[in-house]
């Protein structure tokens, strides 16, 4: 199957010079235009079965003007002459009817630069065979699985950013995403949903070998045999690399530009003090070349480099735009997350459960957001009790509550055994005095 | 799969809008085909704090179409809506079809072949706001919380506005437009407790309509800002629920959420296929009979809902499908496809978000329906429970178990309403917790302001009166 050519240089100039032109005509000071185009090919199963070839593009040209400090942004997908002239005089409308800020600004003139990651074209027999191998390999292997969706895409992305103080960034990246949702069946018997995921550049290996997958199937054939937990107890909580994002998360989110203007973020008093426990050191590392879902730069319009958030749990960052850094006064990130990689440590998690007297290690958290000031409670799905050093039998209906802040200042163990995601790299880690209900 | 999908950048060949490109005759077509023309617009204002934070405009439109060949499905899309654009969608679709029947071999799957045509405008009579307009709501709003909630560590006021138009043929002869506006505005207040932790409360309205059908004097605003202000003092005196199994009113905003999340998914015919709890109960008795669950298609008593679906994505008429009936389990949500393997009649469920989406079985305006209790009533009937009344997210599962965040309830001690409890997940099995129903409200309240994410995110409503029954609860 042939696809859309990557050479879409020219085209994709004119439009851009066009626009920017247009918005210079308008009269706006400052502005800024992207213009990325995405290509998709994506095989769905439903029900275990290949359902569904899916193939498409979008694009989007992204407009964004300041006129008296005022600004407004607007994105289109339809690029023709009439459409940006249309799109330009509207945005102009948007800007004046605004309020001004001094903050509003653009990036400054940085040097250019084109990069290209991953494969520029899919290849679609490649994804159909690795798809009906892991049907096969379920069949075989899995007979309780049923998969109720999976869906494997190449996806191309190729973007151009330009401002009007001559940033000018180009970037063609290709990767291919695998992504499942499953539970197993048996009789009148059925498990909780349980989902994961993958990003990599090439599919050079089994499907069932990427991220945690094969792990995941055979714990959702073992959750057949849920049982109720005995009792509430206060115990060591495992959470595994797939339960990882949030807790991760709730840090990250609490770091970026919402929270902090707002002056309502845990942390907002805390750069360069220790927030968490000093086993995690956490790494956002978007040029890592390991990482298919990267970024050279930023959406704001700066080259993006590595950061490191925490360091032996001291917070070395936040996650602040350039229009954050001007709200709050404070230091703009060098890059806008993701990517994140939590370093491991030096214990099995062999060791880690048999050191474990009482505790449940959590496959999935199913909870409400945690309030702001870190407050939760959700049910531990896809989960296990521990018991005396072992693994006593999974869990159903079991609540776990506590405070996300707290948690990860209570980290007291974070094993060497990690999971790659593609998209991010967790291990294992130990928090202590967790309630379980 | 030898055509090439050209045209990623725009070429001149006479684009026209959703509703007045012409469409190929598709009854023509040898292979069971869809076609669909779509514009997604959506604006979003925000004032955090006086200062307007967001001021975007999204639009997005295309074309896409899908073909069935020998049971097996291909979906193309492209960003442009033309009439080479159309022709190049539908060769291409034909090809991913092609491609796996000549992979996976003939499955003997006939669709259902109805046919339906209709189209429904429902953009305001009035005219057009200006920004200037819908920001000074915004800011009138804004200086009535500053002026009369005092100690707060911020406000923000986001207004959403969404509109979807579609045009939707297929072979078996449908056709169909449908242009749907939605307003959500949020207005959320934040302060510290004492012991300086952030503590926020969220308000939402949410209609079917455009901005000035919705959002007519911001005075109408202040009584609700008032109450939600006082709930927010309340919360910053909050203390943890007591964590168990526990008697509590779910007030109508959380019944609503429970009936989409609880009971609605796994209720969809392809949830039901891929062997969900409700797999086996159709006909039976499975809650109380107090309970009866509707997935309205677009209205109820005479009046326009918030999701109002008058042609599905696959051209079916849309149908209210009775979920619950007086405690009973009558009927599944179907698509085309799930409707034959079940050998049902389709519901006109099937629906996508943008026009690069393949439809999927979705629900539309799903509810509990009221009863005859009245709410105070029903707080005087528990001596120790909880009264829970907002929610930031819910989860189901193929089990029936759920859970909600809960960010607003308040303990019920001998009858009378106590201290707000702090923020909290209640969870428990749906069809369990249905079956403890002892009182219905009778009242009926619809929100519109989520989208459900099940694959691709969709707006979606949910309605129920205020409900009475036994949960677990998380806490202390």
């Amino acid at each position: 199957m042939s696809q859309p050519s990557n050479h879409l240089g020219d085209t994709q100039s004119n439009t851009l010079s066009y626009a920017m032109e247009q918005l210079r005509l308008a009269g706006f000071e400052k502005t800024q235009c992207s213009l990325s185009s995405d290509y998709k090919q994506e095989l769905n199963v439903e029900n275990g079965v290949i359902t569904l070839l899916r193939s498409g593009s979008d694009r989007e040209l992204y407009l964004s003007g300041i006129i008296d400090q005022k600004k407004a942004s607007l994105s289109i997908n339809d690029l023709r002459n009439s459409s940006i002239d249309a799109a330009v005089a509207e945005l102009l409308l948007m800007a004046k009817g605004s309020e001004a800020d001094d903050a509003y600004t653009i990036a400054p003139a940085q040097p250019s630069g084109v990069f290209s990651t991953g494969p520029q074209q899919a290849d679609l027999e490649a994804m159909y065979d690795s798809l009906t191998a892991f049907l096969t390999h379920l069949k075989q292997n899995h007979p309780n699985i049923v998969m109720t969706e999976c869906s494997l895409d190449y996806t191309r992305i190729h973007s151009r950013m330009v401002n009007s103080n001559g940033i000018d960034f180009t970037e063609t990246r290709g990767n291919y995403n695998g992504c499942l949702l499953f539970n197993a069946k048996s009789g009148h018997d059925i498990t909780s949903l349980n989902s994961t995921g993958f990003t990599t550049f090439t599919l050079d290996k089994p499907f069932h070998q990427f991220g945690s997958i094969e792990q995941l199937l055979r714990s959702s054939e073992a959750e057949l045999q849920a049982q109720l937990l005995p009792e509430k107890f206060t115990g060591d909580l495992i959470i595994t690399p797939d339960a990882m994002d949030d807790f991760i998360g709730f840090l990250v989110g609490s770091v970026t530009d919402a929270p902090l203007i707002a002056n309502i973020s845990l942390y907002k008093d805390k750069l360069h003090e220790t927030v968490t426990s000093p086993c995690l050191t956490l790494k956002s590392l978007p040029l890592d070349s390991t990482m298919p879902n990267g970024y050279p730069f930023t959406s704001d319009g700066f080259k993006a480099d590595n950061l490191t958030l925490l360091n032996n749990g001291v917070l070395e960052s936040f996650l602040l735009t350039d229009y954050g850094a001007r709200k709050t006064g404070l230091k703009k990130a060098v890059n806008e997350g993701g990517c994140m990689v939590l370093e491991p440590g030096k214990q099995a998690l062999t060791d880690i459960i048999a050191s474990t007297q009482e505790g449940v290690i959590l496959g999935h958290l199913s909870g409400g957001a945690p309030a702001d000031k870190g407050d939760f409670s959700g049910i531990a799905k896809n989960s296990y009790y521990v018991k005396d050093g072992q693994i006593q039998f999974p869990l159903a209906e079991t609540m776990v509550s506590g405070n996300m802040a707290t948690i990860l200042r209570s980290i007291v163990a974070v094993s060497k055994d990690v999971v790659d995601f593609g998209d991010s790299r967790y291990p294992w880690v130990k928090a202590a005095k967790v309630s379980f209900s | 799969m030898d055509e090439s999908l050209n045209g990623i950048f725009p070429q001149d060949y006479g684009a026209m809008t959703v509703k007045d490109q012409p469409i190929p005759d598709l009854t023509t077509q040898s292979l069971y085909t869809e076609l669909r023309l779509q514009e997604n617009t959506r604006q979003i204002l925000q004032l955090m704090n006086a200062d307007v934070t967001s001021n975007s405009v999204e639009t997005v439109s295309g074309v896409s179409a899908r073909v069935c060949d020998q049971g097996q499905w291909g979906f193309a899309s492209l960003p442009e809506i033309n009439d080479r654009s159309i022709e190049q969608a539908l060769q291409e679709a034909g090809n991913n079809a092609a491609f796996l029947a000549r992979q996976q071999g003939r499955q003997s799957v006939r669709l259902p072949d109805s046919s339906f045509s209709v189209s429904k405008d429902l953009s305001s009579q009035q005219p057009a706001a200006p920004l200037e307009q819908k920001l000074a709501f915004l800011k009138t709003i804004d200086h009535y919380i500053q002026e009369n909630c005092s100690g707060l560590e911020s406000r923000i006021i986001r207004l959403h506005l969404e509109t979807i138009s579609k045009r939707i043929h297929t072979s078996t002869g449908s056709q169909g437009f449908t242009r749907i506006p939605r307003t959500i505005l949020y207005i959320c207040l934040i302060t510290n407790n004492d012991q300086q932790e952030p503590v926020e409360l969220t308000h939402i309205v949410s209609d079917c309509g455009e901005y000035k059908d919705v959002l007519t004097e911001p005075s109408n605003l202040y009584a609700d800002i008032d109450k939600i202000y006082q709930q927010l003092l309340d919360k910053k005196e909050a203390v943890p629920a007591s964590a168990g199994y526990k008697e509590v009113i779910l007030d109508s905003e959380l019944s609503g959420l429970l009936a989409h999340e609880a009971i609605g998914h796994p209720v969809e015919a392809d949830l039901v296929l891929a062997g969900s709890v409700a797999a086996e109960l159709q006909g039976k008795m499975v809650v109380s009979p107090l309970v009866s669950m509707v997935d309205f298609a677009h209205s109820y008593n005479g009046e326009t809902l918030p999701v109002p679906v008058f042609i599905d994505d696959e051209g079916c008429e849309p149908e209210d499908t009775v979920l619950i009936d007086q405690g009973r389990l009558t009927s599944f949500m179907h698509n085309r496809y799930s409707a034959a393997q079940l050998k049902q009649p389709p519901s006109g469920n099937a629906r996508a978000f943008k026009y690069f989406d393949e439809p999927l079985i979705r629900m539309r305006n799903t509810a509990i329906l009221p009863g005859h209790d009245r709410l105070e009533t029903m707080i005087a009937s528990i001596d120790d429970g909880y009264y829970l009344i907002k929610s930031n997210n819910g989860e189901a599962d193929a089990t029936a178990e759920f859970m909600f965040g809960i960010t607003l309830g308040y303990e019920i001690k001998n009858g009378k309403l106590g201290r707000a409890i702090q923020d909290t997940t209640i969870s428990g099995m749906a069809f369990d917790v249905l079956n403890t129903v002892t009182m219905v409200s009778d009242d009926l309240h619809w929100e519109c302001s989520g989208y459900c994410g099940k694959k691709q995110n969709i707006p979606v409503a949910c309605g129920g009166p205020a409900i009475k029954c036994k949960v677990h609860i998380g806490g202390e």
